[in-house]
């Protein structure tokens, strides 16, 4: 059982950076290594299609993302029911670090905001190129991100942002 | 860039700095492609051998050969889907198979000609296949061009592509190399159609010969559906729902009114499966003309059934209320039929109301009113619901149009308090009408703490409610 030719030194190379894609677009669960390993099942069993003509590396993260919004999208998570266990870590107190915070605040965005934030402001992507890996409009990629960051504010209170800015 | 866009690329990068994959990743994936590769031969095999067998026994008559057809035109109907277009010489009958494809089951119409074949697959899946993500991850074979959008087609060659127009429901187009040119044009003459549900209920058997006439309507007494023999409409059967006090028992039932002055003649009491029934002749004033048969039922406190059926067809109305049954989503949890998504989980409690020519289940989860925060989903069905400002006899919430999780409906907003005398919580519903007779309407009731989650939640359940 040999990988395809060139397939473990893609992994090698950029498994990590597309981990920590997956890590971002998967939100509170824990699914980045599975959406991670699903997305280069199917990138090993394409290998001679996906890397004969072009660089692999964006089919993959296309594949996560995708995946990482279906899967967020199917938990269809019910945010305001009480639970009768109470959550595993604390909520957030005063002086917690502004990371935390600020990451918390992106993994309460739903799935496809969060997807259009961690794709334009981690992977750097132009809206064009977020169009192209989502399957929809620039003009949806402008409104999301926009809503997303209203949201992010909202989130984390102007108290925060003013820390940031100090 | 701004302040919280910077911010956030250096808490990104901080919160996956110490992130590293798994030593073994590579050889985890080569092993579960290499088993999911063989698993998706063993089956393809198995699907080629039925084909073979298949072909070998031809169930079809003769073809007939038939010029161009227009699209828009029904050909021919499968599980809900209508062919509206076939290359020309490909108009005769059909021969009906069994198919497969991976785990999935399915039928399939398939015509063959002098210059090759078409085959037209329907696979009713449940809940398994939302989209057309899933449909790959199937690993059905070879992908030769994946889809751009959740409704896109798979292709896996030039003559064979699947796709899912909706959840629940994926479509293949097979057709011969000869073909090619035509798979497109017959992909896009498909249609999904629901020509045997009305009113929360599906007609599961009809006479053959019989074709939908148009599709659920508002009748007189309730929501129907006809079907008749075609063009002439000497024969013909109308299955009607009624909804509300109207359908309480079988004497209610009994005086809901027709569409002319007719009237029902010779009743005898007969049974359809453990529910007690009416069965007569229909016949205007006088029995001067006659009008059919009618058999009429209650299928719980309610929800009634009447089928009239032209007389000809009187033998076959027994066998066509045994197959009337109540449509459910394939879903872990339903309301009245519709599925709920599976993370609500069991519900904490239940409700149901019931007006003139209306009816209503509702269903809670975290809660009920007036003890905290909930969510409710409830289904109302019947005439009634058709009516603008209906929603008024069971709110008195304020309304306002809206649009929630992309579908266009009312939303009705209110405060209440709970009766610990907490603070003041937050209702909304959101109410929209996705079929007629069907209104749906989700509620959450938030603290103001959760007000933008509540929102989220609201759009969640519109968006993931499935109509089957």
């Amino acid at each position: 059982m040999r990988p395809p030719d060139g397939f473990a030194e893609f992994v090698a190379a950029r498994g990590r950076s597309l981990l920590r894609t997956a890590h971002l677009t998967c939100g509170p669960s824990d699914d980045a290594e599975d959406v991670l390993q699903a997305a280069l099942e199917r990138a090993c069993r394409n290998w001679h299609r996906v890397h004969k003509d072009a660089d692999p590396e964006p089919y993959v993260r296309r594949i996560i993302v995708n995946l990482a919004i279906s899967r967020a999208r199917r938990r269809a998570l019910l945010r305001i029911i009480p639970t009768h266990t109470p959550p595993e870590t604390p909520a957030p107190a005063a002086d917690v670090e502004l990371r935390q915070v600020l990451m918390d605040g992106l993994r309460a965005l739903p799935p496809r905001q969060r997807a259009v934030v961690v794709l334009r402001f981690w992977e750097d992507m132009t809206e064009a190129q977020t169009a192209k890996v989502l399957g929809c409009s620039v003009g949806t990629v402008k409104s999301q991100t926009a809503k997303a960051l209203v949201r992010l504010r909202r989130l984390l209170g102007a108290e925060v942002i003013d820390d940031v800015r100090a | 860039m701004s302040e919280l866009e910077s911010v956030l690329r250096r808490a990104m990068a901080d919160d996956t700095a110490g992130l590293a994959i798994a030593p073994d990743l590579v050889d985890r994936v080569v092993r579960r492609s290499v088993r999911r590769r063989r698993t998706r031969l063993r089956l393809l095999a198995v699907v080629a051998a039925v084909l073979v067998v298949a072909g070998a026994v031809p169930a079809y008559v003769a073809l007939v050969p038939r010029h161009q057809v227009t699209a828009g035109e029904t050909l021919a109907e499968i599980d809900g889907v209508e062919v509206g277009y076939l290359p020309e010489g490909f108009g005769g009958p059909p021969e009906r198979i069994r198919v497969k494809a991976g785990p999935l089951a399915g039928e399939a119409l398939r015509w063959k000609g002098d210059g090759g074949f078409v085959q037209v697959g329907v696979y009713r899946t449940g809940r398994s296949l939302e989209d057309a993500l899933d449909l790959l991850a199937l690993n059905l074979g070879p992908v030769a061009s994946e889809p751009v959008k959740r409704t896109g087609p798979v292709v896996f060659t030039a003559t064979d592509e699947m796709w899912v127009p909706e959840p629940g429901l994926a479509l293949r187009v097979t057709t011969s190399a000869s073909l090619e040119s035509e798979l497109g044009r017959i992909a896009e003459g498909l249609r999904v159609v629901r020509n045997r549900d009305v009113g929360g209920m599906r007609v599961t058997y009809v006479p053959s010969g019989l074709r939908a006439a148009g599709k659920a309507r508002i009748n007189l007494g309730g929501i129907a559906r006809s079907w008749t023999n075609g063009t002439n409409d000497t024969q013909g059967v109308t299955v009607e729902v009624v909804h509300g006090r109207e359908a309480l028992d079988l004497d209610s039932l009994r005086q809901v009114p027709w569409p002319t002055n007719e009237e029902l003649f010779d009743v005898r009491r007969v049974s359809v499966g453990p529910a007690a029934a009416l069965q007569g002749s229909v016949a205007s004033a006088g029995r001067r003309v006659d009008r059919g048969r009618m058999l009429l039922w209650v299928v719980r406190p309610g929800v009634g059934v009447r089928i009239w059926a032209t007389t000809p067809l009187a033998g076959e109305l027994r066998r066509i209320a045994e197959g009337v049954e109540e449509v459910a989503a394939d879903a872990a949890v339903t309301v009245d039929g519709i599925g709920v998504p599976a993370s609500l989980g069991e519900p904490s409690g239940g409700d149901s109301a019931m007006g003139r020519e209306w009816s209503g289940i509702t269903r809670f989860w975290g809660g009920r009113p007036g003890e905290g925060p909930y969510v409710a989903v409830s289904v109302y069905r019947g005439l009634e619901v058709e009516v603008d400002g209906w929603f008024r006899q069971i709110s008195s919430a304020t309304p306002r149009g809206a649009s929630v999780g992309d579908v266009n409906g009312t939303l009705l907003t209110w405060k209440e308090r709970p009766r610990d005398g907490a603070g003041p919580l937050a209702g909304r519903t959101f109410l929209w009408h996705p079929e007629v007779g069907l209104v749906l309407a989700v509620t959450v009731v938030a603290g103001p703490d959760d007000s933008a989650r509540a929102v989220d939640d609201l759009a969640d359940l519109v968006r993931n409610l499935r109509v089957p």
